[in-house]
């Protein structure tokens, strides 16, 4: 009888029982709403003269005025810009830093404990692909009354995509990590504080890749993490856990098999609010290896739930072609965090092809994400921040726009986007 | 017989009978229940070829013969097309229809691994390996994926079985190279390391190989390969047949030209940019792509070819003159190469490219002043960029505006910062006027640029000896 049974499987092909059920959870397939009268944009800063290359916007009250500023990274100019709110919706702009080698990456920081606002920037040298080591790590510190003093903390070395700070190896000086790209070699590191404005590195990583770096306390054990995301044909997350005292170990919390993903962006947020802050990211760097850059049918938005003790859970919260900068921000004011993100170079010339250039992922309370579009122009963003700039608590997005393609058509340089009748 | 014995016979014969009826009702239950098919999405107006393609596909899902094929064509359609859920949906019923058919375990798996989730695509691997055990990518994928999970011994054992089956498999030195890297035995990732540029010429391995040297100390080694080129970029995942083959019945003409940048074959990339060009005559891109194939594969006359159809077919292309024009130069073609700039600039007056190239035309010629004009159009246009700059420094350098130039060469350096064009004539320049801290500033930053050709590094080394009477050396 038994004998019967096997045989029947045999011939049916039933002992070959079907593989196990995906455990991705893939975005559910909603409808992508179009919410473009949702927001409303303002520009700000200078008038465009050639197709702007903002490659990072930042939001940071930086002369503590009350009113929240912009900084940018111009890196067509390889300037750094303050847009200072003088009253609200009102900004001024204004050069704070030259010659500082293309800028894509300015954060803030009081590095010398002095009370003001100094500021991290990350150069890359030359955004198109260079494997020299032509990076810069630089610090504008502050005089107190926004006049900075550049200092150079690290030179010639692969290219530096991102910089932040924290005190790492708990000497109560703030260290710095970094993120270098390079291009065939590149590193994740961590710069220990040895002087007023020197710096040892250490590198964690030897990869090419480093598009950014996020710093929090992951593991609940008070000592400041990071994690950083690495592209070029890697495509992981690497989690680097602090031991203390400059200690670090290094795990991979997630990868792709697709050389092609096109990691783009990251962030720390706590986005399902249960107090473990977890890992934003998108993929959608469209560039190779075609002759243009483009969509691809994986770009989009995810997280890794952090799940305590170093592990993390992939998430994915839904498609978006060319998508960079995610950001978490409750855009609704509902108590849920949303998940808000820009895209670039997803349409080359495809002009029948709808694209996106701002979407927002609503969360429905329940951490399944809605995706609403609530901009089709301008073309090509690629960074994003939020603030509340009216000082209302209403959130309100700045983005940048960087033009490397043709058609140049549809170009901003530098928007504010507030909720349609809100001022 | 006891009572309990018989009881025990009669509830054995009643599960045999259940175990039997389950799966025959079960047989018969996939039989007869239709097959399910995903959705069809909504296309757009650019995918009528897609559209009919599902659409003929479809018409055939209602008969009972057909339905299977069907659903096979379908799902290939949505993954060679980008529709990802429905070809994972698609895939998931041909492996309950078929899961013997290993074909479908892999293509599902690689979506699944493409986002990251393993475990389900290596239960979909391990089935695929046991069904068809020649099927290499598979074995690749399987060991990748215990890598990607931090399973680095598990990965290594299906690397160490792939090269006892396929000795020299590329992909699994690879492999096994990255595990000793990330281990930091940086001497046992070069001895794996090594070999495997050789092999591929520098397509695999080109990137972990420079910082195991740099670690090793053997910096020489090292800045050998940093020196090869600007950027390399130059892997590609292995050829997989049953994924590659996907693109046979792919409609979009820009996912096909991906398809061609990650070939390794070059006639498999060039047919497959000549059918994106079919698709879409008028996309001067997938052009521009095939005329790239042609230059790294050495084949003038095509690439030529391809580009006298290109600026015929898109006058208002600069690139496509501008490549022309490179083209012919490196033929020694000065005329044609230059009748092609000025062609170029009526059609496309705004191209920082020509304006270049037309400048440094110019310069050649000795017509000296109408090249700075050129080239300070050319760097308006485009200032983020060195080759301008350097060229203007020439051109007002020889004409005894060495103020001017010396600016514009720093200038270069802010576009560029290690240009070695730049650094090479700032370093001469400091030289010829005897400022010997300078010339050693720039002669140290020659000599840290991997790019700088052996032959001006040596004539600056001569000059710098000649200058000062000593030779110049490294001092850290």
């Amino acid at each position: 009888m038994l004998a019967a049974a096997a045989l029947l499987s045999a011939f049916t092909g039933c002992d070959q029982r079907a593989p196990a059920p995906t455990r991705l959870e893939r975005a559910r397939k909603s409808a992508v709403v179009h919410d473009l009268d949702h927001m409303k944009a303002q520009r700000v800063g200078r008038e465009i003269s050639s197709p702007p290359w903002i490659a990072h916007v930042n939001a940071v009250d930086l002369d503590g005025d009350g009113w929240l500023d912009i900084v940018a990274c111009d890196t067509r100019e390889s300037t750094i810009l303050w847009l200072r709110q003088v009253a609200r919706g009102q900004f001024e702009e204004m050069t704070i830093a030259e010659g500082m080698l293309v800028p894509v990456r300015v954060e803030p920081a009081d590095i010398d404990g002095d009370g003001d606002i100094d500021l991290l920037v990350a150069s890359m040298g030359e955004v198109f692909p260079n494997n020299d080591r032509i990076g810069t790590v630089s610090i504008l510190e502050n005089d107190g009354r926004q006049n900075f003093t550049k200092h150079a903390v690290l030179e010639r070395t692969t290219r530096v995509t991102d910089v932040r700070a924290a005190d790492f190896n708990g000497d109560g000086r703030l260290d710095l990590a970094v993120a270098q790209f390079g291009y065939d070699q590149g590193e994740v590191s961590w710069l220990e504080r040895v002087g007023p404005w020197e710096f040892r590195r250490h590198v964690l990583l030897d990869l090419s890749g480093a598009i950014n770096i996020g710093v929090a306390d992951f593991n609940g054990d008070g000592r400041p993490d990071i994690v950083s995301n690495i592209s070029q044909q890697w495509e992981e997350v690497y989690y680097f856990e602090n031991h203390g005292r400059g200690g670090f170990s290094r795990v991979r919390v997630w990868g792709s098999a697709n050389e092609d993903y096109g990691s783009s962006g990251l962030t720390v947020a706590d986005l399902n609010r249960d107090g473990r802050p977890d890992v934003l990211f998108t993929n959608g760097d469209g560039f190779g290896p075609a002759a243009t850059p483009g969509p691809r049918p994986w770009h989009g938005v995810q997280w890794l739930e952090n799940v305590g003790g170093g592990g993390f859970r992939y998430r994915r919260i839904g498609n978006l072609h060319g998508a960079y900068s995610p950001v978490a921000v409750d855009l609704d004011q509902d108590g849920a965090i949303d998940v808000v993100a820009v895209a670039g170079y997803a349409d080359w010339s495809n002009k029948d092809r709808e694209v996106i250039s701002l979407m927002w992922f609503r969360n429905d309370g329940r951490m399944g994400f809605e995706p609403r579009v609530l901009a089709m122009a301008p073309k090509d963003l690629i960074t994003l921040a939020a603030g509340d700039f009216d000082g209302d608590g209403s959130p309100v997005l700045v983005t940048g726009g960087f033009y490397v393609y043709p058609p140049y058509q549809n170009m901003e340089r530098i928007l504010l986007w507030r909720k349609a009748g809100a001022r | 017989m006891n009572v309990r014995r018989r009881w025990l016979v009669v509830g054995g014969v009643l599960l045999g009978a259940v175990v039997i009826g389950g799966g025959v009702f079960h047989v018969r239950q996939r039989a007869i229940v239709p097959i399910v098919f995903p959705e069809v999405p909504a296309f757009d107006d650019t995918q009528a070829r897609l559209r009919a393609a599902v659409a003929a596909a479809m018409e055939k899902a209602n008969s009972r013969k057909g339905a299977k094929e069907a659903l096979e064509q379908i799902a290939q359609l949505y993954h060679a097309n980008g529709y990802l859920d429905e070809a994972q949906a698609a895939y998931g019923e041909l492996e309950e229809l078929d899961p013997r058919e290993p074909r479908w375990l892999h293509l599902h798996a690689l979506i699944l691994a493409g986002y990251g989730d393993f475990e389900p695509a290596m239960a979909r691997w391990r089935g695929l390996v046991e069904l068809a055990p020649d099927y290499l990518p598979a074995h690749l994928r399987l060991a990748e994926a215990e890598l990607k999970l931090n399973r680095p011994d598990a990965a290594a054992a299906i690397y160490e079985t792939v090269l006892r089956r396929w000795p020299n498999e590329p992909y699994a030195q690879l492999g096994l190279a990255r595990i000793d890297f990330e281990a930091e035995k940086w001497a046992d990732a070069l001895r794996r390391l090594e070999p495997l540029v050789a092999q591929t010429d520098y397509r695999l391995g080109y990137d972990l190989i420079v910082s195991a040297y740099e670690k090793l100390g053997r910096d020489a080694e090292a800045k050998a390969i940093r020196g090869q080129m600007k950027a390399s970029g130059a892997f590609r995942d292995a050829p997989d047949p049953w994924f590659d083959e996907l693109v046979a019945v792919c409609f979009d003409p820009y996912r096909i030209a991906i398809a061609a940048g990650a070939r390794t074959n070059p006639t498999e990339a060039r047919d497959l940019l000549l059918r994106a060009i079919e698709l879409a005559p008028h996309e001067v891109s997938y052009r521009l792509q095939l005329v790239s194939h042609y230059t790294e594969q050495q084949d003038a006359p095509a690439a030529l070819e391809a580009l006298r159809q290109l600026t015929t077919q898109a006058p208002n292309f600069a690139d496509g003159w501008a490549r022309l024009a490179m083209l012919q130069q490196d033929f020694g073609q000065q005329a044609a190469a230059a009748q092609t700039v000025v062609k170029g600039l009526e059609h496309c007056p705004d191209s920082p490219s020509l304006r270049l190239m037309w400048g440094a035309m110019l310069r050649r010629a000795g017509r000296r002043e109408e090249a700075i004009r050129e080239l300070e159009i050319s760097i308006k246009l485009r200032p983020t960029e060195a080759p301008a700059y350097v060229e203007l420094a020439h051109a007002q350098v020889s004409g005894g505006d060495v103020e001017a130039g010396l600016a514009n060469l720093r200038r270069s350096l802010e576009a560029e910062p290690e240009n070695p064009d730049a650094l090479i004539f700032l370093a001469f320049h400091a030289i010829s006027v005897g400022d010997r801290l300078e010339a050693d500033g720039w002669m140290r930053r020659v000599a840290q640029q991997p790019r700088v050709a052996a032959e001006p590094a040596r004539r600056l080394k001569q000059a710098y000896r000649t200058k000062f009477g000593r030779d110049w050396q490294v001092r850290e």
